[in-house]
């Protein structure tokens, strides 16, 4: 790696959190999830599941199509970025054709 | 928790319930995941919050993870893909480009933390996946190739990324370093 | 006929209106470059990438405002480890097309001692650019930009000041409108 690259490596060197971090997380996972449904029977439940799977695909659907539209926003950008400094060579090798 | 996870572990899988060996990954992993975030974020309050998610994700889906590997990989990737996914929220999207940061009047050695901070802001000023890449070379060491598998892109699509971005960031901080300078 | 004359006046202007370059040709230089930037975006894909760009960047607004006349961004960049690796014939595919007398040259930079060429063609359609075309061919660089579609003349002028397009291109596009 080069000096600048080890420029970058040593300003971005791991750091901690704060000192009761990994004690939140563990007392934030350790919380019982409250469950009420049984009230409505089976038939509620069954329908309850089959409509949070059709969520969970539609919604991995979306995650795909949203990913999908960030990557093609990203290669727009770089296609005009790309563009935008092509021009501005040709600027220098019109400028320099014309001394 | 697996058998193969609880040995690499080094602990006997029969004794330990699955908090106590999801707590020694959070303190394992804690670093890694909330500098991946803090970089990116640049908000040491968000970053916490973020990277407790993160975990919490872990959490969730502690029975898919086959080994410690795997788990790093899993970590880094959601990190990632959170980050990114914060960002398309305009939470925390900055309103300055890098070319219109101002650099700093004088020069700065290496080992300044002015100079660390100063690089931070810069990165900050790239966009999302651009910065995310820089993150995980520079931060993580990973190489185009691993970092193509984490973000699900094209190898030259990292590889473009990282070199604009390296191209951008060392033409603002060329006249800071004395061995930059013709 | 009634029918005939339909087909006639919905395909006419379809047909008259830009069409993008084929730069197919180009894709196999991947496998010598040492980094390849490939951009296709048209159709539902380009509308998809607008809809992600953000209203409050000023690139990107500004991006947001040309790509909506847009049909087509396409974008191949190769670098090489080493100068030959492509050759000059492997343009001609490209500059075929642009010999049609739809494509007008308004830059021609042309250094044969040193491979060191540079190209800026346009399709012109009444009042409007329908089409811009890029080639930038250095030793060990060679990239071509082809935007399909209604250009924005203003747009393009107001895309200078962000993007760097130089002064003399942007005068062109100024004057052509008078």
């Amino acid at each position: 790696m080069t000096d600048f690259e080890d420029q970058l490596r040593r300003a971005f060197e791991r750091q901690e959190p704060s000192a009761d971090f990994a004690d939140r997380v563990v007392a934030r996972a350790s919380r019982p999830v409250k469950v009420a449904m049984y009230r409505y029977g089976r038939k509620w439940l069954s329908s309850a599941i089959a409509a949070a799977l059709i969520v969970a695909l539609g919604g991995g659907y979306a995650w795909e199509r949203h990913r999908q539209g960030e990557e093609a926003r990203a290669q727009l950008i770089q296609a005009m970025e790309i563009t935008s400094s092509k021009l501005e060579k040709i600027h220098k090798k019109v400028q320099g054709a014309l001394r | 928790m697996t058998n193969s996870l609880a040995q690499e572990a080094g602990i006997q899988p029969a004794a330990v319930g699955i908090t106590q060996a999801f707590e020694a990954a959070v303190r394992e992993h804690q670093a890694m995941v909330y500098s991946v975030v803090y970089h990116f974020l640049q908000d040491r309050s968000a970053a916490e919050e973020l990277a407790q998610e993160v975990f919490l994700e872990l959490f969730r889906h502690w029975h898919e993870i086959e080994s410690r590997a795997h788990r790093v990989y899993w970590l880094r990737k959601v990190a990632s893909r959170k980050c990114i996914d914060q960002t398309r929220r305009r939470k925390f999207r900055n309103h300055v480009s890098l070319e219109e940061t101002p650099e700093p009047f004088t020069w700065m050695p290496a080992t300044d933390p002015l100079l660390k901070r100063y690089i931070e802001q810069l990165l900050g000023k790239l966009q999302d996946v651009p910065r995310m890449i820089v993150i995980l070379r520079y931060q993580e060491g990973l190489e185009p190739a691993e970092i193509s598998e984490l973000l699900e892109m094209p190898v030259a699509t990292v590889k473009s990324h990282l070199q604009r971005s390296l191209a951008l960031l060392r033409k603002k901080l060329s006249f800071v370093s004395p061995e930059e300078k013709p | 006929m009634r029918w005939l004359l339909f087909f006639v006046l919905v395909l006419v202007p379809a047909l008259a209106s830009g069409q993008a370059l084929k730069l197919d040709s180009l894709d196999k230089l991947a496998a010598k470059a040492s980094d390849t930037v490939k951009v296709s975006l048209d159709g539902g894909l380009l509308r998809l990438a607008a809809r992600f760009l953000s209203a409050d960047e000023p690139e990107e607004a500004q991006i947001k405002e040309l790509v909506k006349q847009l049909k087509g961004v396409y974008v191949r960049s190769f670098e090489f480890s080493k100068s030959g690796d492509y050759l000059d014939s492997d343009l001609d595919a490209i500059r075929s097309q642009l010999r049609d007398a739809a494509w007008k040259p308004i830059v021609e930079v042309h250094n044969k001692n040193d491979r060191d060429n540079a190209d800026i063609y346009v399709k012109e359609q009444g009042d409007h650019f329908t089409g811009v075309a890029i080639i930038v061919a250095e030793p060990r660089e060679l990239t071509v930009v082809n935007i399909d579609g209604v250009i924005d003349l203003d747009g393009l002028a107001k895309l200078a000041g962000n993007f760097g397009i130089p002064d003399e291109i942007r005068i062109k596009v100024e004057r052509k409108r008078k």
